[in-house]
């Protein structure tokens, strides 16, 4: 009778043997087949938000002829807001005209312009016409549609606006007196 | 002229004689057989010590006797990343009465299961266990045309080698890697090292810096940051956010001997703020220079991260840019926690 090697049959069994035992070995406890490593960033609070104006002073007579350098006086411009006959604006002449960054990584900021007068209160309207700035200079606004006039309190001039910008105004005043004495118009702006 | 011989079996006690007619045909035939069968060269006599070993596949602790390297002088050419068995003392092939006949050793490895594994060996001595003077031979997985190691070698003599190995893949159940050196040239005999590697951390992902700070404050935000805007770094529709660059930039270091590997990130805020992260590569190595193209992204999810390398092979460095963009002016402290993972 032909029968199998006793010693085969033990070879086979144990072979099948080590086979179920290698298969049945779990991974070890601690294998990964992936690896991860942290980065901890803590972003503490500070000046979120800046906002740069230029130039940061500005000097204009009021005189119809001569009113200074970047300053015309007009009786009728298409940026003036309406029922302004006559006013003076600076438009920096060869240079840009008023610019205002702002530095933030938020989002949906808004920005608001409030403004002063001294010595004496109440002397001069102020209005801002929003523009662009095209190579060195601005453009002249084609009309009234992007201008405001600044209330004795805080003005929004914009609103939903996203990460840091540089916006350009024309600067309209109109002295409602003729003054004697030298006035100083302080405007502010405040993003946030 | 055969009179008679004494044969011996296993013990001591003589035979009685045999008559002579039917010794010369004994004679004859072991004449015969002695012809047929070259008289066994020492050479034949090979082994391999250890003949196992075990390791497991994890770049922190591969185990007694081994080491994970990212670079080594006996690596092959090519191999950036490898696992060695080498501090336990070498594999030692020893070829005993070699005798005049000039010998060769070949070597050829197998894995059971099939796995991909690169494996190697590095001559360490003859006679001892030093390091080797020059990169390893990637040895054969094919039996049919092993590695040739040694050539036109004579008499006894001992080779140490340090044996390199390199799993391509994540280990998910344990594998026997097994080198079958063979003495050429003489009767065929065989010796073999048997290693078992097991699954471990198959990867370690290391970052340097792994913790920085920084103000919201777009004019001072700190040591190694900066308020940058429009910079060429930032993602598409980004014009202004906060980078970690002016001391250097991040270093994500994978470590590993696996081939092909991803490595993807997301991030988390803590508390939830509305808060935008995103790399962009600077350089690999040593090397953190202004990145190239605009950054990436990265997921604020972490079931779906984003994929910032693909295919990869071994151990690699690489250095981003942190790209910070709170959305809000925080009140109070946030965390906020990138997670790298390769695999």
């Amino acid at each position: 009778m032909n029968k199998t090697p006793r010693n085969t049959v033990m070879i086979r069994i144990a072979g099948l043997l080590a086979a179920a035992a290698l298969a049945a070995l779990p991974a070890p406890a601690g294998a990964a087949t992936s690896g991860s490593g942290t980065l901890t960033i803590t972003v503490t609070p500070g000046q979120a938000i800046s906002v740069t104006v230029n130039p940061v002073t500005l000097t204009f007579a009021e005189d119809v002829n001569t009113p200074g350098v970047g300053w015309t006086f007009a009786t009728g411009s298409a940026w003036f807001p309406a029922g302004w006959g006559s006013a003076y604006t600076y438009s920096g002449g060869a240079g840009a005209c008023l610019a205002i960054t702002v530095n933030t990584s938020d989002a949906n900021w808004g920005l608001t312009a409030s403004f002063t007068t001294a010595p004496l209160a109440n002397t001069t309207n102020v209005a801002l016409a929003k523009t662009t700035l095209s190579g060195s200079t601005c453009t002249a606004p084609a009309s009234n549609a992007n201008t405001t006039i600044l209330s004795g309190g805080s003005t929004t001039l914009l609103s939903g606006q996203n990460q840091g910008q540089t916006v350009y105004y024309y600067v309209i005043v109109q002295p409602t007196t003729a003054i004697t004495l030298n006035t100083t118009l302080t405007l502010t702006f405040t993003a946030q | 002229m055969f009179t008679g011989c004494a044969i011996r079996r296993g013990g001591s006690a003589a035979l009685p004689m045999i008559p002579s007619r039917r010794l010369s045909v004994i004679a004859l035939l072991a004449a015969a057989l002695a012809g047929l069968l070259q008289p066994a060269e020492a050479a034949d006599n090979i082994t391999v010590t250890p003949a196992t070993v075990s390791a497991a596949e994890d770049v922190y602790a591969p185990g007694a006797g081994w080491t994970f390297d990212t670079a080594a002088s006996w690596f092959p050419a090519g191999w950036n990343s490898a696992y060695t068995y080498h501090t336990s003392g070498c594999a030692t092939v020893g070829i005993t009465g070699g005798g005049g006949t000039p010998w060769s050793l070949t070597a050829y490895y197998t894995t059971n299961p099939a796995t991909a594994v690169n494996v190697a060996v590095a001559q360490a001595g003859v006679g001892a266990c030093g390091t080797p003077a020059g990169p390893g031979t990637p040895l054969s997985a094919n039996s049919g045309s092993p590695t040739t190691l040694l050539t036109n070698q004579s008499g006894n003599q001992t080779t140490d080698y340090f044996v390199v190995v390199q799993p391509t893949i994540a280990l998910t159940a344990p594998t026997t890697i097994t080198i079958t050196f063979t003495v050429a040239g003489k009767s065929v005999n065989s010796a073999t090292l048997a290693m078992t590697m097991s699954p471990g951390n198959a990867f370690a992902v290391t970052l340097t810096p792994s913790a920085t700070s920084f103000a919201e404050d777009v004019t001072t935000p700190g040591p190694g940051w900066a308020f940058t805007t429009g910079a060429s770094w930032l993602p598409g529709g980004w014009n202004s956010a906060y980078t970690y660059y002016t001391g250097g930039c991040v270093a994500v270091q994978v470590k590993t001997s696996v081939q092909g590997w991803n490595l993807t990130a997301y991030y988390t805020t803590s508390p939830s703020t509305s808060i935008n992260l995103a790399v962009a590569q600077a350089g690999t190595g040593g090397t953190c220079g202004t990145p190239a193209g605009s950054g990436t992204p990265v997921s604020a999810n972490s079931g779906s991260p984003t994929t910032l390398l693909t295919a990869q092979n071994g151990t690699q460095t690489v250095n981003y840019y942190i790209v910070t963009q709170p959305a809000v002016a925080v009140t109070s402290n946030v965390t906020v926690t990138t997670t790298f993972t390769s695999q």
